[in-house]
């Protein structure tokens, strides 16, 4: 009896032992593959919602403002949303046209949700997309297909975007997305957040 | 039918893991808002089903007979971990669609169940093709709940839009609810034709648990020498 339970411990244990090695090795062949995957996936975005700019880089300075940032963002009014990074857009002489701006509002209906909004230095958003959304299909992932993205292009963001509901949108403003209160609030939110750290940072 | 073909005849009709074993109804409910997301899950599944199947069949010998359960969890959540890392890292596109599904999977009870009824009495490639015969059933009872949500709930089947113009969407049918409904009105119809089904009382003692514990084997452990 006793040897038994010896035996069967051993057994166990090295059922763990080779799981656990095999993890190990796994990830460490997987680890530079995923984050280059991630970070192609990433360019591909900041690339649809940038498409002048050649080259997306962060600085030092900005990574910095973002950290400030993120301690006041809660007092913007525009829930508990956090700005993640701030790219540099370049073009290919390496002139700074703008910025791609993440930011993640976590008011939608599913949680997390993540965009990217590229904005120029005369203030117009050239585009918005998302990192990471998971609405419901047919109802809030449906933010995630043009009809609904692109009306972003070309609005004023020199101040909020207000969320209407119906009529027609001027430039400061967007139509929610019919059925889907909660990611309409979460894209404006992680919106306007973004507008925000964008006069934030080009006007000091 | 040699024993391979007769496996997938098992899985997708004769034993279909969701309708007549009724297990895996937790993922089932949660991901079939489309028929699109249901096949993401099938797919996945079968492809974890089939590899842990002919893993824990190879180990069946190996494994102590009572430190079943946590011998076949460890093996069939290191199998679902490094699926997880080889697809992010080497298939991105197949990643971002499929992705989400793969860490659902450890917690979906038909890898265990058959892992448990089948792979620890049976061969690795016999067990392989039980993997895949569950696995297609699974992924073909998914879609079907799934495009039924969808086309009540939307109006589309695989993000098609097929109703007419006039038909409005009843929005319920792609939230939590709808899949109770769904599946409740298919199970009802299983029922009503009295086609088997595990929790159909005095069904047929030789499908699953035929909803009785008791006769389950983990209630009745071997004895030990």
């Amino acid at each position: 009896m006793k040897n038994s339970i010896v035996k069967d411990a051993i057994v166990l244990f090295l059922i763990t032992l080779l799981s656990g090695l095999a993890l190990g090795v796994v990830h460490e062949l997987t680890l530079e593959p995923i984050a280059a995957a991630q970070q192609a996936a990433a360019n591909k975005t900041y690339q649809e919602v940038f498409p002048d700019a050649v080259t997306f880089e962060t600085t030092e300075e900005l990574a910095g403002k973002v950290e400030e940032a993120n301690l006041d963002a809660v007092n913007w009014g525009y829930g508990a949303v956090t700005i993640d990074e701030c790219l540099e857009a370049k073009n290919g002489a390496g002139e700074v046209l703008g910025y791609v701006i993440n930011a993640t509002s976590p008011d939608g209906y599913a949680g997390d949700l993540q965009i990217s909004v590229g904005i120029s230095k005369d203030k117009k958003v050239l585009g918005l997309g998302f990192l990471s959304i998971s609405e419901t299909p047919g109802l809030g992932l449906k933010a995630n297909e043009p009809a609904f993205k692109d009306q972003f292009v070309g609005k004023d963001a020199s101040g909020d975007i207000e969320r209407i509901k119906t009529g027609t949108a001027n430039e400061q403003q967007f139509n929610a997305l019919s059925g889907a209160t909660y990611t309409s609030t979460a894209v404006g939110n992680a919106l306007n957040a973004s507008i925000r750290f964008f006069n934030n940072i080009s006007e000091g | 039918m040699n024993k391979y073909t007769e496996r997938i005849y098992n899985g997708i009709w004769k034993e279909n893991p969701l309708f007549v074993l009724v297990l895996g109804t937790c993922p089932t409910l949660a991901v079939t808002t489309s028929a699109m997301n249901g096949a993401g899950m099938g797919l996945s599944t079968t492809a974890v089903l089939m590899l842990s199947n002919a893993l824990i069949a190879v180990l069946r010998n190996i494994i102590p007979e009572k430190l079943r359960l946590p011998a076949e969890i460890v093996v069939v959540a290191s199998l679902v971990t490094v699926c997880d890392m080889l697809m992010e890292g080497f298939t991105p596109d197949l990643y971002a669609s499929l992705g989400i599904y793969i860490p659902l999977i450890v917690v979906n009870c038909i890898i265990l169940g058959r892992a448990e009824a089948y792979a620890m009495k049976n061969g690795p490639i016999v067990s392989f093709f039980d993997g895949l015969g569950m696995g297609l059933g699974f992924t073909i009872a998914l879609v079907l709940i799934g495009a039924l949500r969808e086309l009540i709930g939307a109006g589309e089947i695989f993000g098609f839009h097929i109703m007419p113009s006039f038909y409005t969407p009843c929005s319920i049918f792609i939230l939590a609810p709808g899949a109770f409904f769904v599946f409740a009105a298919l199970t009802a119809l299983q029922n009503k034709l009295k086609m088997p089904c595990a929790t159909n009382g005095d069904g047929n003692p030789e499908i699953g648990c035929n909803g009785n514990c008791l006769t389950c084997g983990f209630m009745k452990p071997k004895k030990d020498n």
